[in-house]
This record gives C-alpha cells, structure tokens and sequence, in this order.
C-alpha cells in the first residue's frame, strides 16, 4: 500500500467513524456535513503538492477529533430539534419518511381490501317457484306425495334410473357483484368437469332464460351485479340401488368468486323434495 | 485575574466574535467554507481552526443566517457556498453597532490608563 492509498483509508476512516457518530442526527445536516467535510478535505489535499500523508494528517488535525466534531452537530441538532414545534416535527418526520408510510399506508389498504374480499358474502336466497319434477329413465314422471304443509314432496321412481329437474333462482343481496362459477345440488368444486356423464350420479345445470322460461346452454359460470339475480336448472340423473333408499334434497350449492376468492354457500330449495327407492 | 485567565477571556471573546467575523466576511459576497477558513487563519488574533469552523457555519445555517448551496468545482470536488441571508445581515449590522461602541469604550479606558 503506497502513501496515498494509506492516506485514501485514513480519510475513509474517518468519514466512516464520522456518519457513525451522527446517525441518530438529523439525516440532512449529517448529510451536507460529512459531505463538507469530506470535499473540504479533498481541497486541502490538492492545495497541499507535498506528502499526501502528511497532507491528509495536518487537516484531520485542524478539524479535530471525529468525537469533537460530531458533538458540535449534535449539540446543533438538539437546538433545532427544540425549536421546532411538535407539529412541525411531525411534518418533518412525515417528509423524511414519507416513502416508508406510503408503504405502510399501501399495506394497511391492501392487507384491508384482501381481508375485505375473503370474508365478503352477499345474502343468497332462491326467489324462484322452485318445481321439481322427477321422472323415470323413459321420461314418464315419477310418482310423488307432496306433503303442501311442510312444502315437501317424495318422489317414487318405477325405474332404476330417474332424473330430477328444479330451477334454481338465485337473488345476490349485496352491494358487489360476484362471479358465480358453479351451481349444483352437490357441493363440489367448479373446477371438476362435470359436464362429461363419466357415471352417476351425474348433475349438470342449465342458465334460465328468466324471459322465456328456456334454457340458454350449460352454465359455465356467470356474473350477477349487485341485487342481481341469475336463474337456472339444476338437472341430476341418478340410480337407484347405489345410494340409500331415501335421498332426501334440502338445499343447493353455490360457489362464487369475489376478486379472486372463492366462497361456497348453502341454499335452501324452496320445495325439498326425498327420491324414495321403495317401488323400484 | 492571572496571566492565564487572559488568554482565556481572549479565546471566550474570539469565539463569541467568530460568528458575527463570518457574517462579516460573507456580507461582501458568496464564499465556500474552505475559502472562509482560509480567509480566518491570514487575519491575526481571528486564527481558528476547520474544526470551529465547519460546525459554526452549519449552526449559522440552521439559525437562517446563512444558506448553503453546492457548486460544482473546475479543480476539485464540489464547494459548498454560503451566502448571507436578510436576517443574517440585521444580526450582523445589530452587532457592528454594538461592538464599536463596545470597543470605543473599552479603547478610550485604556488609552486614559495608559
């Protein structure tokens, strides 16, 4: 290391030792001052054509130790800090660190929104009539009781197979819209397919045409405004013998997305309704 | 008062001047701090060292007396200048009244003791 490489580190040091002792001032006045500092060193050392050691040691020795120096601006940044009102050390402490608030600020409103989102459910009902209809494998309707107290009917399928048709009516009460993606009378994920008949029970639902009373295609998700309403038909084919002897159905399933999140909600069915397996 | 002490009450003084010499020098135009010190250490009795020098100027700074501002150097880094602010320049005049009279007076006590 020749002379004025040991003269580099020397300043260095110096400096170094320096912003250490002022780190708790006033980040603008250690700032401006070390950068003095430091350039008024780098003056002396040009005016100075001798030894660049010996130049670098007789101006460290006029400014004086860092410690000296360090207290006079500390002793400067506790006068101005008490002559600053309390408002004006907070503006001040708001313009210095603005950025980390704007940060903090911007994940306080994200961490709110997310929680906002995960936990939003708009209030569900099924305003529609509801009619359910069942019917053998061949189309011919399905016997039924129909108890008109309890709103309640049970079906008597004559065949192995039958299948059961409703329409669902769904009303979103709330102030967001949502993404309905799955409407079915088991609570199973969207994401299956379950349009492919791959065996039974087999369930696909159909979007309501709520003008024409006609089925408008499978329902592959849809989105409801606010107070919106969607409307389909909930079909399922089903056999007998595989499940119990009574399957008893008291509520439908929807499954929806707000910004991402998805939500599964159980609705009741305006007319339940029980497939009894005992005249097969 | 021994011998001592007076050299102490020079070195009080000249401390308590110093900031009103640095106005003084600056209400004659703008000057980076290496050109005052430099300025400081020709005048007799004013010598003072960069250690003074560098944290007086950011109190005067921080008292808006003074402002600062940074300009680039043809030779060398860059400068920070400082100029004499309106107040600075009352706080400067305040004290040139003060001191002649002050200095008047202690002048002619002297010259009559002598």
């Amino acid at each position: 290391m020749n002379e004025s490489e040991v003269a580099d580190a020397r300043v260095h040091t110096y400096l170094s030792n320096l912003e250490a002792l002022l780190r708790r001032t006033d980040k603008e006045l250690s700032r401006e001052f070390i950068r003095e500092i430091s350039a008024s060193i780098a003056q002396h050392r040009a005016s100075e054509s001798g030894d660049p050691l010996e130049a670098v040691r007789t101006i460290l020795t006029k400014l004086g130790s860092e410690n000296s120096l360090a207290a006079q601006m500390i002793a400067i940044d506790i006068d101005n800090r008490r002559k600053l009102g309390a408002p004006m050390r907070t503006a001040k402490y708001l313009r210095r660190n603005w950025s980390w608030l704007l940060f903090a600020l911007f994940v306080v409103v994200t961490v709110s929104v997310f929680t906002w989102a995960a936990n939003y459910q708009p209030e569900f009902s099924n305003s529609g009539p509801g009619g359910v209809s069942v019917t053998n494998a061949n189309g011919a309707p399905a016997k039924n009781i129909n108890d008109h107290y309890a709103n309640f009917t049970t079906f008597f399928p004559t065949t192995k197979i039958w299948k059961a048709k409703l329409i669902a009516s769904i009303g979103v009460f709330g102030s967001q819209g949502i993404h309905i993606d799955y409407v079915g009378l088991h609570p199973q994920s969207p994401w299956l397919d379950d349009t492919k008949e791959y065996g039974l029970p087999y369930h696909y639902t159909y979007l309501l045409n709520p003008y024409t009373g006609k089925e408008d295609g499978l329902f592959n998700g849809s989105s409801v405004p606010g107070n919106g309403l969607v409307e389909t038909t909930i079909h399922i084919t089903d056999q007998c013998g595989t499940s119990p002897s009574a399957l008893i159905y008291s509520n439908f399933w929807v499954v929806y997305d707000f910004h991402g999140f998805h939500h599964v909600v159980e609705i009741p069915l305006n007319q339940q309704f029980a497939i009894s397996c005992n005249g097969y | 008062m021994v011998l001592g002490e007076t050299d102490k009450a020079f070195t009080q003084m000249r401390r308590g001047t110093l900031a009103s010499c640095v106005l003084a020098l600056l209400s004659e135009g703008d000057l980076y701090s290496f050109e005052i010190t430099k300025t400081l250490s020709k005048l007799e009795g004013l010598a003072t060292s960069e250690g003074t020098i560098y944290p007086l100027l950011n109190r005067l700074n921080s008292e808006n007396l003074v402002k600062s501002y940074w300009q680039e150097s043809p030779d060398g880094p860059p400068r920070r200048y400082y100029r004499i602010t309106r107040e600075g320049l009352a706080v400067l005049e305040n004290f040139t009244n003060q001191w002649n009279v002050f200095t008047e007076s202690v002048n002619s006590l002297l010259k009559e003791l002598s």
